[in-house]
């Protein structure tokens, strides 16, 4: 059943509500046992301390700190290049660390790399699974991964070209017992992944071996997003929960609660020290690490559609949410106010991506076409 | 954290829920006061450089539609 633009299975949200014995398929509730029982308070009487914790610093709101402020000019962003070439929904779309080439995953099966700049199609990629949900562009501009319902990523040189003339497969990454859904390059010999068995994997691309791999959440990863200095990261899940982690670590450093459904997006602030996130429950919203809370929720004028992708602006002060409902969503993330919509797109927008220098977006969508937004 | 999710949870999903939050349950929080301000302080110093707050002239623009005339 395809809710969004993720196409999560059905069952693996449902099976969420009812934690990890759903899915080793015992539905049998545990017995209660003393040991059980001391468990589920400790766990209880350790979130309650946090909140209590996260409230004492709570001493001012966003509406304080940046009430005064000028209101953010209105985004003129237009759709400069309307980049036709897909012939099926493509899911997933990222800019390259050029600022210029983008890569995007289509359910026809291809990877397309763009010349962003003039529309030009620089490769065209056969998969061997139509099923992508996933793309991912080292930031060297040297290799793309892609991955989805074939429960691998998939890794490919740009710069080398097999006995078709496509780009060369240089590694296949296996193992997995869910679905790809979320892949981000560190540089050209490394790669994180998240996956719809709620693992996060950390691979080392040269000796072609997991680094780490450890669950990460309660339900699937859907999203990862590197720290400006990448050595953490945070990611999304449909456990409704974000998780900052350090890169080395099987353990998260901070878990942040607030939204009501799938968190589908997470972007990292370039000032390192917050992230924006876009979900299902039809909100954004800003979370700051340092004051381990939720300090800004995003809605929309209208709440009819659920988010399935986000970004920021160069400087952090827009936040920009692809939606179900077709258009990009942005807003003034320190005075909270909506700034617009960007429309064109004909179907539920899949991904979107800023562009490194901050200049460009691109988005793609249902309706086949990705839009490079300056 | 939903209730349900804990309700639902084995002795080996709780052991592990606990340790993940143990660093949080340690850690030194900012005040709101002192982060949102910082967060606004970053935005404002970077604002500038925010093609989306500050256009770049066209030339200096990739994607901005080029002039009919070129220098041969």
């Amino acid at each position: 059943m395809e809710s969004n633009g993720v196409m999560k299975h059905a069952a693996s949200a449902w099976a969420f509500q009812l934690g990890p014995l759903a899915r080793t398929g015992n539905t049998m509730p545990p017995k209660d046992d003393p040991e059980l029982q001391k468990l589920r308070k400790e766990l209880d009487d350790m979130m309650k301390k946090i909140k209590e914790e996260q409230d004492k610093v709570a001493d001012k709101t966003l509406q304080d700190i940046c009430g005064d402020m000028a209101d953010a000019p209105k985004v003129r962003l237009t759709t400069k290049k309307l980049l036709k070439g897909h012939i099926n929904k493509v899911n997933s779309v990222h800019f390259s660390g050029d600022s210029r080439h983008a890569v995007t995953g289509s359910l026809d099966g291809k990877l397309i790399i763009w010349d962003t700049w003039t529309g030009n199609k620089v490769q065209v990629i056969p998969l061997r699974s139509s099923w992508v949900m996933s793309v991912a562009f080292a930031p060297s501009g040297n290799y793309v991964a892609c991955g989805g319902m074939d429960n691998m990523c998939t890794i490919y040189d740009l710069n080398n070209r097999d006995s078709t003339g496509a780009a060369k497969i240089v590694r296949e990454l296996l193992g997995y017992e869910g679905f790809l859904s979320s892949c981000r390059f560190l540089d050209d010999k490394t790669i994180i992944t998240g996956s719809g068995d709620m693992k996060i994997c950390l691979w080392d691309l040269e000796a072609g071996k997991r680094s780490l791999e450890f669950e990460a959440h309660s339900g699937d990863v859907v999203s990862i997003s590197l720290s400006p200095d990448s050595k953490t990261y945070i990611t999304g899940s449909v456990d409704k929960s974000c998780r900052l982690w350090d890169l080395r670590d099987e353990k998260p450093k901070q878990t942040f609660f607030g939204h009501t459904s799938d968190v589908n997006s997470v972007c990292f602030h370039p000032s390192g020290y917050a992230f924006a996130t876009g979900s299902e429950d039809k909100t954004s919203r800003m979370f700051d690490i340092r004051s381990d809370q939720n300090v800004a929720t995003y809605c929309p004028p209208n709440s009819t559609s659920g988010f399935t992708s986000c970004g920021l602006s160069f400087s952090g002060r827009y936040v920009l949410c692809g939606s179900d409902d077709s258009s990009v969503h942005i807003w003034d993330t320190l005075k909270n106010q909506h700034n617009g919509c960007l429309t064109g797109h004909e179907n539920r927008i899949t991904s979107l991506s800023v562009a490194g220098n901050g200049m460009a977006v691109a988005t793609c969508s249902w309706d086949n076409n990705v839009r490079v937004w300056v | 954290m939903d209730p349900s999710v804990v309700a639902a949870m084995d002795k080996d999903a709780l052991k592990k829920q606990i340790e993940n939050m143990k660093y949080q349950a340690t850690m030194e929080r900012w005040p709101l006061s002192k982060s949102i301000a910082a967060m606004r302080e970053y935005v404002e110093e970077n604002e500038k450089s925010d093609p989306l707050i500050h256009a770049p002239d066209k030339k200096n623009n990739p994607w901005a539609e080029k002039g009919k005339c070129i220098i041969m």
